[in-house]
């Protein structure tokens, strides 16, 4: 804003009948190359860039700085309450009422509140009261300083959050757990945690919501609220204030106190806040449906649980047997079964794969059915087994007994004995008889013993005897024979034993070992290693090679 | 407040100053001298700026590189550039176009562009920077150019500065920074009448004269005039003629015949200008000047003048071109400003005020650093603006204005008062308070327009108020907006009476 600093300057007066008139008009602009040199022409970019011209800049100014209040008429209660003030009392009095924003109350903006303000100064400021005749108390006494005090807490914002920390019309109450809470959830327990949001350090605060409301946002909610943070303090309740103190002792003694009381206040309005919320919990029927529904689903997960474990078991049981009957079928003596049993297979597989079923399943259904005739056929086999063992029991049993009843009678006849040689010498035979004679003939021997007469037991015995002297030399007769028969034939006939003394076999051993396979001529040489070291043997290389085959099948 | 650089670079000298703390300085460089040779040269070792390159260009002028500003963004087909090939001591060769200097350059030839010579210049005016005290890490600069530089060239120089470590701000015209230097119509915007403006600067080989006006604040380039047959040079060349003809007169041999000794003589000559544009008589002294033989001899500033009377008279010669293409008259003029070396000669100022006899002389600030300073004084103003706005204001030079002057009447018998002038950019605001004399109890404020001096002013609106009471005040305000509409209004404050016009713009 420039002003001609030239000052005065001197105009004609208007002649008689001249009025405000246009003329012409500007002509057209031009463009003019500037130099882009100094701050006016900087100052003059700037101004051009903003979309405001000059012209608005000022007037827009001039709005802000002339802003009226406007003198409204004020309600009688209004009136009537700020009459009834006590100065001395104005840490009790309501400072919004007073105000005259009892209705707005913390919702008030600062501007409403200076607003509110100016209007009450320029309605009750004692001056203007007594330009209108209104008789005005002295200084302190009179009900302005209520107006002011109002504004000084009001309108600083750490005071004014004081005063509204324990706003007397706040609500401070908080719904049971009862039936009728619990079945008007929604209407008894909204507003209170609507009025109680208030508090809350962050401006978000999650609703209550209704019966639809998803569950996570009901857990958002309640986690929020029991980790309420509130910025409700009690500074506005201190029994006395700090700058009363008259030292710093004093002061610091007022503090402490003052500390102490703010902090046993702080303290109760949590437990408030977290008994809201526990009886809230307690109450709400999304909650209480949720819970059954956890329950419900924690019983069907153990449920499920179970039934993994058993279908695990089941499977566990089925991959052993599998494995077992897989190890049986490697080294199947019923190979054609397992083959019989593969056709089948691809048998039943061709139109299943038509069917699209699992290919897994058919086969374990395959090798169930498997499994269960290969069962069968153990059990079987077993119990033959057992028949079998019993049947050769009850034999060596019943041989046993008959071996004993022998023995027995024998004795009772004295061995059939006249002296004491001979009955030795019987005694000898009667054990050889006892263990050489077959059960029929024992038995047979047995009741021709037990018959009661002794000479004819004597007889049978003697002749069982003598039968069994006959077996005896006839047996030393044929092993003689045998043994001639090997010594003679044994070096052509191969089909012939081959008869193997135990050095030879030690000293074969030694051979295999000593000349391994790969070497050139190898059964040649163990043949000739053989004969070296054992000078009776006259072993081919055949014959070490075929015994060398039976001595490794054996071992 | 971080330092910030103005730069002015000639084509014989150049100057850095610094504006710190709202102060404008010349920074000396390490040889103590307040402006640097822009020569550059290479010998066997080293590359060479300013001072040394200038002592050496006697044994070594094929590979001295000087007046790099000629070259700075121009082609080989420019008409001067050919001019100084032809007769350069460098050779100068085409490269896709561009002129090109082929030096010897540690026994190798090298080709160095003009913008890379430009570069080792501004490297070492940031060397200079450095050490100075405080300002170590400021690199922001306002470059100058003469006014008639072209985009190309702008853009080289300012491609050797932004190379040379500095960062350009703006580039300003030469006479506009030597106007700001002495801050004309900064302090406020003061009177709304502009001021006329002569910047004549003599340099080392040209003369340039330019008109500014300057209005609210803003300055406008209204007329400029380049003579490049007259230059310092000139000078030069009178005083050699001179020393030579007494060497030869002393010894009867023509010691021009050898272009070292004539080296010697230029160097000795230049050095006794300087020393006459300040003191009364010079000493020459050049040891072996010519086959073994030392010259001395004197010289006085009065022979001096002597010696170049006709370039004197042809300094003036542009002086009355630029007032024809202003269209302005001798008197018009109410502020010179001298810049360029040569202009510190006595006789030239003389001249000027003899020219000027109602101007103003303004030469406070050495004419050699004007010019930087006010670049120094641009780059303050502009340092720690947005750098977007910056730039955005580099590009708008060209300013919607007035076409006319918007005058009032002040009396029936003609006379009138200014309220804007001619291209006045818009918008713009102006504020009037009219004092009503005790018999007077109306006003009529008539709003009228005049192209040219020497028309009649035309009235466009005409504002009455009456019944007001008798030594009353009237605020008048006009406000040219945007569109080009001017808004006249008319309150008294106490009746808080008030007319209000409109008058549109066509």
């Amino acid at each position: 804003m420039t002003v001609n600093e030239e000052g005065v300057i001197c105009l004609p007066p208007a002649e008689e009948g001249d009025t405000t008139q246009i003329f012409g008009k500007i002509p057209e602009l031009v463009t003019v190359r500037y130099e882009p040199v100094g701050r006016w022409y900087e100052a003059l970019c700037r101004r051009r860039l903003e979309s405001n011209t000059l012209s608005h800049q000022s007037t827009e100014s001039l709005e802000d700085e002339e802003e009226e209040v406007e003198v409204g008429e004020e309600d009688a209660d209004e009136e009537l309450l700020l009459r009834s003030l006590d100065p001395k009392e104005w840490k009790q009095q309501d400072h919004y009422a007073v105000i005259g924003l009892r209705k707005l109350r913390q919702k008030a903006t600062y501007d409403e509140i200076k607003r509110a303000y100016k209007k009450k100064v320029l309605l009750h400021h004692p001056d203007k009261r007594r330009a209108r005749g209104i008789p005005v108390k002295e200084g302190e006494e009179d009900y302005f300083t209520c107006i002011t005090r109002a504004y000084e807490i009001l309108g600083v914002p750490s005071k004014r959050r004081s005063y509204d920390s324990i706003d007397p019309e706040f609500d401070d109450s908080i719904p049971s757990v009862n039936a009728e809470s619990k079945e008007h959830f929604y209407e008894s327990f909204r507003p209170v945690f609507e009025r109680n949001a208030r508090w809350s350090t962050k401006k978000k605060v999650p609703e209550l919501g209704d019966e639809n409301t998803p569950f996570s946002d009901v857990d958002k909610f309640y986690s929020f609220w029991y980790d309420f943070d509130s910025w409700r303090e009690y500074s506005y309740l201190d029994e006395e204030d700090k700058e009363k103190g008259e030292n710093r002792e004093e002061r610091r003694w007022i503090e402490k106190q003052n500390k102490a009381a703010r902090q046993k206040r702080k303290k109760e309005e949590t437990a408030r806040i977290r008994q809201l919320v526990d009886n809230s919990y307690a109450c709400d029927p999304r909650i209480v449906r949720h819970k059954e529904e956890e329950k419900q689903r924690k019983l069907a997960e153990k449920q499920a649980k179970k039934d993994a474990v058993r279908a695990k078991v089941e499977e566990e049981k089925r991959i052993s047997h599998k494995q077992s009957w897989n190890c049986i079928n490697a080294w199947s003596a019923h190979q054609q079964l397992h083959l019989i049993f593969i056709r089948k297979l691809k048998m039943i597989l061709k139109p299943v794969r038509v069917f699209n079923i699992s290919f897994e399943q058919i086969r374990e259904a395959a090798l169930e059915e498997e499994r269960k005739v290969k069962e069968k056929e153990e059990e079987e086999a077993r119990i033959q087994a057992a028949a079998v063992k019993k049947e050769k029991e009850a034999l060596k049993k019943a041989l046993k007994k008959e071996r004993k009843t022998f023995r027995n009678t024998v004795k009772e006849y004295d061995y059939f004995a006249s002296d004491d040689t001979q009955k030795i010498e019987y005694m000898q035979e009667v054990d050889k008889l006892a263990e050489l004679l077959s059960l029929t003939s024992l038995q047979d021997l047995n009741s021709s013993l037990t018959s009661g007469d002794r000479e004819k037991a004597k007889d049978a015995f003697f002749k069982q005897v003598s039968d069994m002297h006959v077996k005896e030399e006839e047996e030393k007769r044929k092993q003689l024979e045998l043994l001639r028969s090997q010594s003679s034939g044994g070096g052509q006939s191969s089909g012939a034993k081959v008869i193997w003394g135990e050095d030879e076999i030690q000293m074969l051993i030694k051979a295999v070992n000593l000349f391994p396979a790969g070497t050139a001529q190898r059964w040649e040489t163990v043949a000739n290693f053989i004969k070296q070291h054992v000078p009776s043997s006259k072993k081919s290389p055949k014959e070490v090679l075929a015994k060398a085959k039976e001595l490794q099948r054996l071992g | 407040m971080a330092a910030s650089f103005g730069i002015y670079f000639g084509s014989t000298s150049a100057c850095l100053a610094v504006c710190k703390d709202g102060k404008a300085d010349v920074i000396a460089n390490d040889t103590g001298d307040r402006t640097m040779p822009t020569i550059v040269s290479y010998t066997d070792h080293d590359q060479s700026v300013g001072l040394p390159a200038k002592q050496g260009i006697i044994r070594n002028a094929s590979n001295t590189i000087s007046n790099v500003k000629k070259f700075l963004g121009k082609s080989c087909d420019d008409q001067e550039v050919k001019e100084i090939m032809e007769k350069n001591s460098v050779k100068i060769v085409n490269e896709d176009g561009q002129p090109v200097f082929e030096v010897m350059y540690k026994g190798k030839p090298v080709k160095v562009t003009p913008v890379q010579i430009a570069t080792a210049i501004y490297k070492k005016m940031m060397d200079t920077a450095q050490s100075h005290g405080g300002i170590a890490d400021s690199h922001d600069a306002v470059i100058t150019v003469p006014l008639h530089f072209t985009q190309e060239q702008k853009d080289a120089t300012s491609e050797a500065a932004t190379k040379g470590g500095f960062h350009v701000l703006r580039i300003i015209s030469e006479p506009a920074a030597a106007v700001l230097a002495y801050d004309i119509g900064q302090n406020s915007r003061g009177s709304s009448c502009s001021t006329n403006i002569l910047v004549y600067r003599l340099g080392g080989t040209s003369l340039d004269a330019t008109v500014l006006t300057v209005c609210n604040g803003i300055y406008r380039v209204v007329a400029s005039d380049q003579n490049k047959e007259i230059g310092g040079h000139m000078i030069d060349e009178s005083i050699i003629d001179y020393f030579a003809a007494e060497f030869k007169k002393q010894w009867k041999v023509d010691c021009k015949q050898n272009s070292r000794s004539v080296m010697k003589l230029r160097n000795a000559s230049e050095n006794c200008k300087h020393i006459l544009s300040r003191m009364q008589t010079a000493q020459c002294s050049v040891e072996s000047l010519y086959e073994g033989i030392d010259f001395q001899s004197t010289i006085s500033r009065s022979r001096l003048e002597g010696l170049c009377t006709s370039f004197l008279q042809n300094c003036t010669g542009s002086l009355q071109t630029v007032l024809d293409k202003a269209r302005m008259k001798r008197d018009d003029i109410h502020k010179v400003i001298i810049s360029g070396g040569c202009t510190m000669l006595p006789s030239i100022q003389q001249q000027l005020k003899d020219f000027f006899p109602q101007a103003e002389l303004l030469s406070s600030i050495s004419p050699d650093q004007v010019i930087a300073v006010g670049a120094s004084k641009q780059a303050a103003i502009l340092s720690g603006l947005d750098d977007v706005l910056i730039q955005k204001n580099n590009e708008e030079m060209n300013l919607q204005c007035l076409p006319m002057d918007l005058l009032i009447k002040l009396s029936e018998d003609g006379s009138y008062m200014p309220v804007m002038e001619r291209h006045t950019p818009v918008p713009a605001k102006i504020q009037q308070n009219i004092q009503l004399s005790q018999e007077q109890d109306s006003i009529c404020l008539k709003i009228c327009s005049r192209y040219s001096m020497s028309e009649e002013p035309q009235c466009l609106a005409q504002i009455v108020l009456k019944d007001l009471s008798r030594g009353a005040t009237v605020n008048a305000q006009y406000i040219v907006k945007r569109d080009g509409s001017l808004s006249v209004t008319c309150t008294e404050p106490t009746t808080k009476k008030s007319e209000h016009v409109v008058i549109e713009c066509s």
